[in-house]
């Protein structure tokens, strides 16, 4: 609100409140003066009913007096009118009454006088029901009547002897005298009133308004009714009395009232005149100025030792702090500016962050290189929320590490997740903001992208283990071609001889009817030499023929019933405990049956021959998700299966004499054998390791020696 | 029922010498030996034999030209041919079934085994 409103609103509540007071002045000033006027009233109705009174006594006196009197109850007998002459008509003046009424019991008119001179009064207008009514209630009786000469106050009494002062015995007769009110006893009274007497026809008084008007104007009216013999009011008389006192009074008031109003008008004006010439003016033009900016409004005031005369020194010392602080701000805008201009255009993510790592500063940067829009970082993010999942921890404790020895960090090479999920990496260096007592405030730095180099850094090295595979595989394919070459030669070169050989031994089994000694026995070496020759022939073989496949959804189950079908045969089978235990819901595996078979066979006979005198071998097929990221098992290229993949697991694990740890690195290599002249050509593992790398499968093989070896063959399932 | 003649066509001399003497021996045949395809092709041709074994690897002009020359003479067409290699690989396994529906024996077989496959073949051939 304005000053100026509150003002104006300050002086409309005074006025108000003054508004009340004087009102309440009014009426208690009000009630006051009708209190006295009341007062006033009352004692001069007190001394007109005595007046009354006393005016009436006469009469009153006569109409008692004289009818409890012996002469009079004579009278009304002997009807003497000599005594009435001498008694009643000298009566008259004496008790300043104007008439006299006599009649006996039956009401009739005895004797009559009166001084008026009228004739109409000689007898009382009264009919007989209504002489019988008069004395009926009372035998004294005081009314008025109107006659032809104007309003009579009546008194009228019954008559009784002298002994009967108080009117006990029958009424010998009834005495009645009357008085005019005329002109000059009402005068009179006036005058003794100091008022003004009228005769008005009877009203209600509340309804004359006449009255009620003279009572407002200090003339105090007093009224009397005056009734007939039947208390029915005939005439009310009035008196109104000019009191000076009560106009006086009423006047005093009235000029005290009009020079308060007045003088407190006079210093409302004089105070609103003020206040608008010492406050709201100066407020007025304070404000101009202040919304305007130009200080000459308030020039008039700057020499002003009062309050008004500070604030505008004040004001004018602001304003021109004012005019430096906003050379100052463009300036430090167009620096901030530059800086800005600087920091985006800029390849590096700048950034800024408090102590608890919370981003308070970056360039736009950021959105580039992390996805993130600058209203998503500052006081949303710290810097390790971009981490990727695992390493957060990590990196909040070396980071923080770094922020409680206030250390300066360079090239700090971390991970980050972009928005769009993927992984970004980055170079960050910062240096620690320090407040001027040595406090840690936060962090400034730089982040530099060089996720492109790292995947330049991770393809190359991919690209080199891929290189060394390839080369690994060109070197295994090289010494198997070279293999399957001498295979293939050696395989007709040697196997002709054999041909002759074993035709040879067929002759003679033949031809030496009678096998002599040793005979039988040399030729049966020579025929188990031969097929042994053969065999290594063939292993050689099919060595250098493993070399395409045809994958097929496969029940593992039957295929390893199958493997263990073929070698029932060999000579250990009956001396070792099998337990299979394939999983029966166990989805289809993508082999090449044939091959797979001749893999578990090679397997299997490894494991008998390494428990010659017996032992237990356990063949498991069940069906997981991968999890141990080990050789073959991750997100390289090269790898044959991802991790959390789904795959086929058979294991062969068997209670035999173990591979040491030397032997071990060879196992996979052609022609390693353990097993002599007499075993095989070494050529199992290999041929099977080849088998399983063209299904995309691996084969794994842990032993120790004296306990045992198990072998896990991991496999592709067949597609879903 | 007289003796089968079976003719032999392998460049080596001591084997066909040695099948000739086990298989005149256990079995009832007469065995005539060729050391080459264009004389094997000559006496095939001339003793119209019951069954040839034929040997694939053998120097100018190797098995299966000769048995093509053989399934291409009339006379000599009918004749059901045992194919012999020591070589074992299955492109030659293939075409020998396959292409020419003829046995296929991989060396070295013993006596017996030689006997009745042939014995089979005659069999499956005379019907």
């Amino acid at each position: 609100m304005k000053i100026q409103t509150k003002l104006a609103f300050l002086t409309v509540l005074c006025l108000g409140i003054f508004a009340i007071a004087f009102f309440f002045y009014m009426n208690l000033e009000k009630s006051r003066l009708s209190t006295i006027f009341h007062e006033t009233k009352n004692e001069k109705n007190t001394v007109f009913d005595k007046l009354l009174t006393l005016k009436g006594a006469p009469l009153e006196m006569l109409a008692n007096d004289y009818t409890y009197w012996d002469e009079m109850v004579d009278f009304i007998s002997t009807r003497d009118l000599k005594w009435a002459q001498v008694n009643i008509d000298f009566a008259l003046p004496t008790f300043q009454v104007n008439a006299v009424w006599i009649y006996d019991t039956n009401f009739t008119l005895l004797y009559s006088i009166n001084d008026v001179k009228e004739s109409s009064l000689k007898e009382l207008p009264f009919t007989k029901e209504e002489f019988d009514k008069l004395f009926a209630q009372s035998r004294l009786r005081h009314f008025f009547i109107n006659t032809a000469a104007g309003l009579m106050e009546i008194r009228g009494a019954t008559i009784h002897p002298t002994a009967d002062s108080k009117r006990e015995t029958p009424p010998r007769g009834y005495f009645l005298a009357g008085r005019l009110w005329n002109k000059e006893f009402l005068s009179e009274l006036s005058n003794l009133m100091d008022g003004r007497l009228t005769l008005l026809p009877f009203f209600e008084e509340k309804t004359n308004p006449t009255l009620k008007n003279l009572s407002e104007k200090g003339i105090i009216n007093l009224s009397k009714i005056l009734t007939d013999f039947d208390h029915r009011p005939l005439m009310a008389v009035n008196m109104s009395i000019d009191s000076e006192t009560m106009r006086v009074l009423k006047r005093s008031s009235t000029v005290t009232l009009f020079t308060v109003v007045f003088l407190i008008a006079a210093a409302f004006s004089l105070l609103i005149a003020l206040l608008n010439r010492w406050v709201s003016l100066p407020l007025h033009l304070i404000s101009r100025t202040l919304e305007t900016g130009n200080i000459s409004h308030i020039s008039s005031m700057q020499n002003e030792e009062a309050e008004f005369g500070d604030i505008s020194r004040l004001i004018q010392r602001a304003f021109s702090q004012k005019e430096a602080l906003i050379k100052e701000i463009a300036e430090r805008k167009k620096a901030e500016a530059r800086f800005q201009h600087v920091a985006d255009a800029a390849e590096e993510w700048i950034w800024e962050v408090d102590k608890d790592g919370l981003y308070i500063y970056s360039n736009t940067v950021v959105e580039r290189i992390l996805g993130y829009k600058l209203d998503e970082i500052i006081g949303k993010k710290h810097f390790y929320d971009f981490s990727i999942p695992g390493h957060e921890e990590k990196l909040k404790k070396e980071a923080f590490a770094i922020f409680a020895a206030k250390k300066d960090f360079k090239n700090f090479l971390n991970e980050n997740r972009h928005k769009n999920g993927s992984i970004v990496y980055f170079e960050t260096s910062g240096s620690p903001v320090l407040d001027k007592q040595g406090n840690l405030l936060g962090y400034r730095g730089v982040d530099t992208d060089i996720t492109e180099r790292k995947k330049a850094e991770v393809e190359l090295k991919n690209a080199y283990e891929k290189l060394k595979e390839t080369q690994g595989q060109l070197i295994q394919a090289e010494k198997l071609n070279a293999v399957g070459q001498l295979a293939s030669g050696v395989a007709h070169e040697v196997r002709n001889p054999l041909g002759i050989i074993i035709q040879g031994v067929n002759y003679l089994e033949t031809k030496i009817a009678v096998k002599e000694g040793d005979v039988a026995e040399v030729l049966a070496m020579l025929k188990e030499s031969v097929k042994r020759a053969d065999k290594i022939i063939n292993s050689l073989l099919d060595f250098s023929r493993a070399t395409s496949i045809g994958l097929q959804p496969e029940d593992i189950s039957l295929i390893i019933e199958n493997s263990l079908n073929l070698v029932k045969n060999h000579p250990a089978f009956n001396n070792i405990e099998i337990i299979k235990q394939v999983s029966p819901d166990m989805p289809k595996v993508l082999v090449d049956k044939n091959k797979m078979e001749q893999v578990l066979i090679n397997l299997l006979i490894n494991a008998f021959q390494s428990m010659p005198s017996g032992g237990r071998l356990t063949i498991r097929g069940y069906d997981k998700k991968l999890e141990i990221v080990r050789s073959g098992i991750g997100n390289r290229a090269t790898d044959n299966f991802r991790p959390q993949e789904r795959a086929a697991i058979v294991e062969i694990e068997d209670t035999g004499s173990g591979i040491s740890q030397e032997q071990m690195d060879k196992i996979f290599d052609p022609f390693f054998t353990t097993k002599g002249p007499r075993g095989g050509a070494g050529l199992g593992l290999s041929v099977s390791r080849n088998i399983l790398h063209m299904h995309k499968g691996l084969i794994f093989v842990e032993s120790q020696v004296g306990k045992g070896t198990k072998i896990t063959i991991i496999l592709k399932l067949s597609g879903r | 029922m007289s003796k089968k003649s079976i003719l032999i066509i392998d460049d080596e001399a001591d084997f066909c010498k040695l099948v000739k003497l086990n298989l005149e021996l256990i079995g009832d045949f007469t065995v005539t030996i060729a050391t080459d395809g264009k004389h094997g092709l000559a006496l095939a041709k001339t003793l119209k034999p019951h069954l040839i074994l034929l040997d694939i690897m053998m120097p100018h002009m190797d098995g299966f030209q000769v048995l093509e020359k053989l399934k291409a003479d009339e006379a000599t067409m009918q004749i059901p041919v045992i194919m012999l290699t020591a070589k074992g690989d299955d492109a030659s396994k293939v075409k020998a079934s396959e292409l020419y529906n003829e046995e296929y024996i991989t060396k070295p077989i013993e006596a017996l085994e030689l006997r009745s496959k042939i014995t089979e073949v005659l069999e499956r051939t005379a019907k």
